[in-house]
């Protein structure tokens, strides 16, 4: 009871405001990261589930057989079946390839379909169905093509079904395989009466299913056995890996925010209760001459900040979930999904930090405390006892491994970070120090202020060291994640860029190139080149079978690298020539072929690593029956995050002259220019063309979602950042405010006093503004090519950002602790600090 | 009611080992008020420190109301003090974060005695300072801080009372004030007196000086108050 009495005499007279506050924040760090970024995370995969309008797909190229349903019925999911073809749609004399979806009436299992009942002023409504059997609802574009209207009927196969409106958008449709024309969805019932499916056709059966994460991984696991080769079963990662890695690296920076909020959150906890620890030894010492055991100080004490931290906690969590909310909102607008509830168990993390880094940080100073001797009432000097400085060095790096390993879950990060941060904390305690001591002596003026700022702080040199030492943590900490955030961003703006072409025109004959290319041109749409493909095996690699070997990254490869994963296995390969280097390739081995040098070829790094293919070695490629060598002459790297053409093999001009070649090409076409593709169609009508568009505006949303996460939650941690500033100044002001005020009873001037303290804050926040540079240079450039898996280039600007960011941060949050405490009357200074 | 036998004290220097007590012995009565004199750097201040349990000494004993506290540990020593010793400070020795009454009523509540906050303003008021209860210590000025102190070592209720120059920090017309009270509670409450000072109108007040010099014992007069 004596112990709560005294905790709120202690709260009243203002001791403990600075502890709670540090406690305080790391828990809403905590508890706001946490709710947002788990709420972010549920709300960006929902989304990107709607990629396959399911939470899980199986595909398959031969029906699904009725039991496979049923087992998903069983393990609680709801599912639909969907079939995916080509097929010519007729209309009266007309007729033209389609992309048929048939689907059941249970699709979309997630996301909705975006429909108008009837032309081009119809009402547009977003449904959660398809079609009714006899129905149809088609691509806008097919309606000219067809000389068609709503309402009209249109021929699929035999059966003939009414037009009953247009479909603007599906979900899924950048997934859909053969959009080689414009959609036609039609019910799956329609598809017996149609006899459009023959033995032979090339049909996609598509199962969906959505529902609890355990399920569905229950029934995954007990379809693993029963798929074959050609089925498989994706989730959104598999379906989209462009935006799962962004996604995936969202994730990780996120964590790797939040880890850096935790640790920050924890080094404000450890200089808090290290000053309220050297504030109170006094008060130790006065309770122990009065009587009080160490038992006693201890009981005391460890009850006081226990009750701090519950304090704390509730404080904290309430602040962090205002805090989640107002981060939420101003996102809310670029979420189409309902978000998913809040989940209490982020308060849990919060109170978890609390105890850990209570624990951790606070602990250590409080057993310091029992040890003070009551001899202090009469000597001051006598009565300090020695600090454990390894017991608090070993209980504080646990307990920051604990804290990131409980926030992250990650091993990677936890070590990462702890021995980043520890390796480069060691360094710069150490190089302080030195510089520090080995200071330049200052002038004989007296009353120069640069040289009583650089007196103060070599007397202080020590604690001057620990000062710049926990400035520069968290400068390294900001610009780190600074630096982490604007290659992310960087990295995703340059994914999508503007105008990045979202039409592909394949199956182009060699006599429709011009037209084609005449077309673009007078339409004002830039194409991306347009290139010969030789559909080609690679028969022989210096004149035996060719030998392939799976590689390390083909878990995670690219579509392009995917899809064609299934072609090596059959050595398909996707041959094309060109004379010049295509843009985005880059040279890594050998050189470019000049004018006239048939018989060489360029192979992309990866296909020549995976067939152990080296410079010089002359590689067989097969079409039916004609057959060509050509001698590797250059290796390239290309970018496949890039949505070009890009080519595994490319020839030099002359090689490939016995294989008939058909063309590719890709264009932007602006949003609302779609009648384009019928001008198109009527020019080429055997082209086929793949519309990317609706699937790059998907990931374009995404992206931007995730990267307003990424700027809320940098926020955040600024807001930790300059918490830990503040308290690591408040820490050394009782010093630097005695020092003042002697300084102004032997009558100096405010104005002296204030330039003293500008040069003292601004050289030990320019050190620690250099040195945190540094480091963060370093750790970036660990963190970019193992964690976020970027390239990596160095940044010459943090090395003037950093100085400048601690120097101005430094001075301005120094200057205003110690604007109040500069004009109070010195003896009254002197007073409160002795009393 | 305190006794030293053969007390010592050395501590190591960078000039080899600094005797700061050497062999002291006396015996002080119940109700006694005895002055501690002696020039700065004589051992006083560790002399009172150890008959008040507050430091160890190198060697020899110090009886305090029958209890040998140099054979106690510390937390030992502290439960003894709780019982036996108050202290009025040079310093004042006030916690800043409590008022003047929560100050007096600390070493009762440590003792948990009932009543503690009638005893504290029972004393408060007994030193004068009965409007100024809800006051810190940084609102007073140094006179009625030492009337805090004064107050908070009597409401202990503890038999014998140590003062390490308790008019230190005080003014001259102030600290006679104080030490007029002092010796008034004292009388009137019976204690027993130790304290250490090097004003002579202060050993003056006192019924037995001790003076030290280079840490012993060079004289040990009773005298008439």
């Amino acid at each position: 009871m004596l112990g709560l009495r005294l905790l709120a005499r202690d709260w009243r007279g203002g001791e403990l405001g600075l502890l709670l506050a540090a406690l305080t924040v790391a828990v809403t760090i905590v508890v706001s990261i946490a709710l947002f970024v788990d709420r972010i995370q549920g709300a960006i995969l929902a989304e990107s589930s709607q990629f396959l309008a399911a939470d899980r797909l199986l595909r398959s190229n031969t029906p699904i057989p009725a039991e496979w349903f049923a087992l998903a019925e069983e393990e609680g999911l709801e599912h639909a079946h969907v079939m995916h073809f080509p097929t010519m749609a007729f209309a009266g004399d007309e007729l033209q390839l389609v992309a048929v979806k048939a689907a059941d009436s249970a699709y979309p299992l997630l996301g909705e379909l975006e429909i108008r009942s009837s032309g081009s002023n119809g009402v547009t409504q977003k449904v959660k169905t398809g079609p009714p059997a006899g129905e149809v609802w088609v691509a806008p574009r097919l309606l000219p093509l067809l000389q068609l209207s709503v309402g009209d009927n249109l021929s699929i196969g035999e059966a003939e079904l009414r037009i009953s409106g247009l479909v603007l958008r599906e979900p899924d449709a950048g997934f859909s395989v053969f959009s080689y024309g414009p959609r036609v969805l039609m019910n799956v019932a329609d598809i017996p009466g149609s006899a459009i499916i023959q033995p032979g056709s090339r049909v996609q059966h598509n199962l969906l299913v959505t529902g609890d994460t355990s399920d569905l991984e229950r029934w995954a696991q007990r379809m693993k056995d029963k798929l074959q080769a050609e089925q498989s079963i994706l989730g959104v990662r598999e379906s989209q890996p462009r935006l799962a890695r962004s996604i995936n690296r969202a994730e990780r920076f996120l964590l790797l925010a939040g880890s850096m909020g935790v640790v920050l959150a924890g080094v404000a906890i450890a200089i808090a209760s290290r000053r309220y620890t050297e504030r109170h030894y006094d008060y130790v010492g006065i309770l122990k001459s009065l009587g009080a055991s160490s038992q006693t100080v201890l009981t005391m004490y460890l009850s006081h900040l226990l009750l701090l931290c519950l304090c704390g906690v509730v404080l904290g969590s309430a602040l962090g979930w205002v805090l989640h909310g107002v981060a939420i909102n101003s996102i809310r607008s670029l979420l189409l999904v309902e978000l998913p509830p809040a989940d209490i168990a982020a308060v849990w993390l919060g109170a978890v930090t609390a105890f850990i880094s209570f624990f951790a940080f606070a602990c250590p100073a409080l057993l310091h405390l029992q040890k003070v001797a009551p001899m202090r009432v009469l000597r001051r000097d006598l009565g300090t006892p020695d600090f454990n400085s390894r017991l608090v060095l070993y209980l504080g790096i646990a307990g920051l491994l604990l804290l990131i390993y409980v926030y992250s879950g990650s091993v990677q990060i936890t070590l990462f970070l702890t021995l980043g941060v520890g390796a480069i904390a060691a360094l710069v305690l150490l190089m302080t120090w030195l510089l520090l001591r080995s200071a330049p002596k200052p002038g004989s003026r007296a009353a120069e202020p640069m040289r009583l700022a650089i007196a103060g702080i070599r007397r202080r040199a020590k604690h001057s060291a620990l000062q710049v030492f926990v400035f520069t943590v968290v400068l390294l900490l900001v610009l780190t994640l600074l630096l982490a955030r604007n290659s992310l961003l960087q990295e995703w703006r340059m994914q999508i860029p503007e105008n990045t072409p979202n039409h592909f025109v394949l199956n182009i004959a060699p006599t429709d190139v011009q037209p084609l290319t005449e077309l673009l041109d007078s339409a004002g749409y830039e194409h991306a080149g347009i290139y010969p493909m030789v559909r080609a095996s690679l028969t022989a690699h210096n004149g035996s079978v060719p030998v392939r070997r799976r590689t390390e990254g083909e878990q995670n490869s690219s579509p392009e690298q995917a899809e064609d994963s299934q072609r090596n296995r059959t050595r398909q390969v996707q041959l094309t020539w060109a004379a010049d280097l295509p843009a985005d390739n880059e040279l890594v081995e050998g050189e470019w072929w000049t004018a006239d040098q048939p018989g060489l070829l360029s192979l992309e790094q990866e296909f020549a690593e995976r067939y152990n293919i080296r410079l010089g070695d002359t590689i067989t490629f097969t079409m039916i029956d004609a057959s060509v060598d050509l001698k590797v002459s250059s290796i390239r790297q290309l970018d496949w995050e890039r949505m070009r053409p890009n080519f595994f093999a490319i020839a030099s001009p002359g090689s490939l002259q016995d294989f008939d070649a058909i063309y590719m090409t890709s264009f932007h076409l602006p949003d609302g220019d779609k009648a384009f593709l019928n001008s198109l169609i009527r020019t080429v009508p055997t082209v086929s063309i793949i519309e990317m568009d609706r699937m790059i505006e998907q990931v374009t949303r995404i992206i931007d979602q995730v990267s307003s996460a990424v700027e809320l939650v940098l926020g955040l941690i600024l807001l930790a950042a300059a918490i830990v500033l503040f308290a690591s100044i408040q820490t050394s002001m009782d010093e630097r405010m005695r020092e003042s005020a002697i300084l102004k009873t032997l009558g100096a001037r405010l104005s002296l006093l204030r330039k003293t303290l500008f040069y003292e804050f601004f050289i030990l926040g320019l050190l620690a503004g250099s040195l945190a540079a540094v480091g963060a240079e370093l750790i970036i450039g660990l963190i970019q090519t193992r964690l976020l898996e970027l390239s990596y280039e160095p940044h010459w600007w943090v090395f003037v950002l950093g100085p400048v960011l601690g120097a101005v941060s430094v001075v301005l949050l120094g200057l205003l602790i110690s604007a109040g405490s500069l004009k109070t009357p010195p003896a009254q200074v002197l007073r409160e600090l002795s009393a | 009611m305190i006794s030293s036998h053969h007390l010592t004290k050395s501590v190591p220097s960078h000039e080899g080992v600094l005797h700061i007590l050497r062999d002291v012995s006396f015996s002080i009565d119940k109700g006694e008020s005895v002055a501690i004199v002696g020039a700065s750097g004589s051992g006083k201040t560790t002399l009172l420190s150890l008959l008040a349990g507050l430091d160890t000494p190198s060697s020899g004993t110090v009886h305090l109301n029958g209890t040998e506290i140099t054979a106690l540990d510390e937390d030992q020593r502290a439960a003894v003090r709780a019982d036996n010793v108050g202290f009025v400070f040079q310093s004042f020795q006030l916690l800043p974060s409590l008022t003047a009454l929560e100050n007096v009523m600390l070493p009762a509540e440590l003792k948990r005695l009932e009543n503690p906050t009638e005893l504290a303003q029972h004393y408060l008021q007994r030193v004068g300072l009965a409007d100024r209860v809800t006051h810190y210590p940084r609102q007073l000025s140094g006179g009625e801080q030492q009337r805090v102190a004064i107050a908070r070592a009597f409401a202990s209720h503890a038999p014998i009372l140590f003062a390490d120059e308790p008019t230190g920090n005080l003014d001259a017309r102030t600290g006679a004030k104080v030490i007029d009270l002092l010796f008034e509670l004292n009388q009137e409450q019976d204690r027993t007196l130790v304290l250490v000072t090097h004003e002579q109108r202060l050993a003056d007040r006192c019924g037995r000086v001790i003076e030290l010099s280079a840490g012993a014992v060079v004289a040990d007069q009773s005298q008439i108050v």
